[in-house]
């Protein structure tokens, strides 16, 4: 039993609970247990609403027989549920029905599919926010070099040349920056990943939402590659604004500048 | 044989809104080979001439003919090209590039025109050597004296071979004696290699070397 059914019911280890259930043909189907287990998963609310019965008990008290009237199968990742369905499906005649969640729990979907809206508007935010970060500190290391960047034209080097100089300064450091900070990120991770991060304190929080007290966070080979090239890709895009700034200081002034 | 005429030159800035005229119509002709010290006050426009000659700053009125050529009405790549292939410079300040070597720094130039790798070494080094500098070749500006650092700004200007060297203060910065040196040096390329110096300067040790002087006062030449 769940051990907040159980507090809720009052009810330990050990003591008797009768269990009334609506049998198939409408009648009321009861019987006692004794509860031979308490258990606690992330979810409160899964903790407030099953007890587990061995099936033939089960099966007596809904006076069905033999007969099983649902199975429920745990996949390991949810996106192939749907596939897992199917493929049970085609082996099946017309008298089963399979369904997944996604045809039973709409709801869920939704909020899943909202969800990975909101992380999408969330990424889009940290990297504006970041290409601002570069614009910035691409703008600072313009303006500190002014008077450098004074000298180069003064001797010759063409506008194009110097915009190009930028750009690839920007570059290297998207690609060094981004290479360290994987390593780095890696480094913590991969810890964290084996003990998990406990966040004990939160725990009546996070399990009212069926998230557990202790998360492993993941290194998604994917989600790795596309940092891998997307940072130094935004690296470049916000060294352009810094790039023309550069290359439009006159060179008389730029050499006076200090 | 004339290298570089102006006619009329003016330049006028703006300072908070007051017109300042830095200088009123230049009529100027340099030959081949001169060696050319335009001398005069602070804020008599010396700096704002040479950075006109160099075509580092445009004139508000006058023309700046090079080689018969005139360069005001230049795009801006044009005169990128045209300082590169036909002028060098030498700054009061050396502006050397801090992250470079003495040598690296010479062959940057050289690194703009597209001379290859090997040919740029073997030029910078000649130069260097010539220039009694060669010793320096690996030294960063920050390990280098001020002497030092200029000497290098010479082979630097003079690398590529140009018309003109226009020196802008190059001796301000530096004891009588490293400033006879580096004159020495520019005297000799000079006369060797037949560059036309232009230099801007108040130094009495420069203005004695000069073949020609010019005193400039107030935006017009004072003096020929």
């Amino acid at each position: 039993m769940g051990t907040q059914l159980a507090e809720k019911l009052s009810v330990g280890l050990g003591d008797k609970v009768v269990v009334m259930v609506n049998t198939p043909d409408g009648s009321i189907g009861s019987d006692v247990f004794r509860i031979v287990g308490l258990f606690k998963t992330v979810s409160s609310d899964y903790d407030k609403s099953y007890i587990y019965v061995n099936l033939p008990n089960a099966q007596r008290m809904m006076e069905i027989g033999d007969n099983i009237y649902e199975y429920a199968i745990v996949v390991n990742d949810y996106n192939n549920a749907n596939l897992v369905r199917d493929q049970i499906k085609a082996q099946l005649d017309d008298r089963y029905e399979v369904f997944s969640y996604v045809d039973l729990l709409p709801m869920l979907v939704m909020q899943v599919e909202m969800m990975d809206e909101f992380m999408g508007i969330f990424y889009f935010i940290i990297g504006l926010a970041m290409i601002f970060g570069i614009i910035n500190v691409m703008l600072m290391a313009v303006f500190e070099r002014i008077h450098e960047f004074g000298v180069l034209t003064s001797i010759g080097m063409r506008a194009k040349k110097l915009f190009a100089m930028v750009i690839t300064e920007a570059a290297a450091l998207g690609v060094l920056g981004t290479i360290i900070g994987v390593i780095l990120g890696a480094l913590i991770l991969w810890p964290l990943s084996i003990h998990g991060i406990n966040l004990v304190d939160f725990a009546s929080s996070l399990n009212s939402v069926g998230i557990g007290s202790i998360i492993y966070p993941e290194l998604i080979l994917t989600k790795v590659i596309a940092t891998l090239i997307l940072i130094p890709f935004m690296t470049i895009i916000g060294a352009i604004y810094p790039a023309y700034k550069a290359i439009k200081f006159e060179p008389v002034y730029a050499l006076r500048y200090v | 044989m004339e290298i570089i005429r102006t006619e009329k030159l003016e330049k006028t800035y703006s300072d908070n809104g007051v017109p300042v005229h830095a200088l009123k119509g230049i009529d100027l002709k340099v030959d081949k080979g001169e060696f050319l010290v335009i001398a005069g006050p602070s804020g008599s426009g010396k700096t704002t001439l040479l950075n006109l000659l160099g075509a580092l700053d445009k004139p508000s009125e006058g023309k700046i003919f090079f080689d018969n050529e005139d360069i005001t009405v230049k795009s801006r790549k044009e005169l990128s090209d045209f300082r590169l292939k036909k002028m060098g410079f030498v700054f009061q300040a050396y502006n050397l590039i801090p992250v470079l070597t003495a040598i690296e720094n010479i062959e940057f130039s050289m690194m703009l025109l597209g001379v290859p790798d090997a040919e740029r070494k073997e030029r910078a080094l000649k130069l260097m050597d010539e220039l009694g500098i060669k010793e320096l070749a690996d030294k960063r500006p920050n390990e280098m004296s001020g002497g030092q650092q200029q000497r290098v700004a010479v082979a630097r200007a003079i690398v590529n071979n140009p018309t003109v060297v226009l020196a802008d203060e190059p001796t301000a910065n530096l004891d009588s004696k490293t400033a006879s040196v580096l004159l020495d040096l520019m005297q000799k390329m000079n006369e060797e290699k037949n560059i036309t110096f232009i230099f801007s300067s108040h130094d009495k040790q420069v203005m004695e070397r000069a073949k020609r002087l010019l005193i400039l006062k107030d935006g017009v030449i004072e003096k020929k």
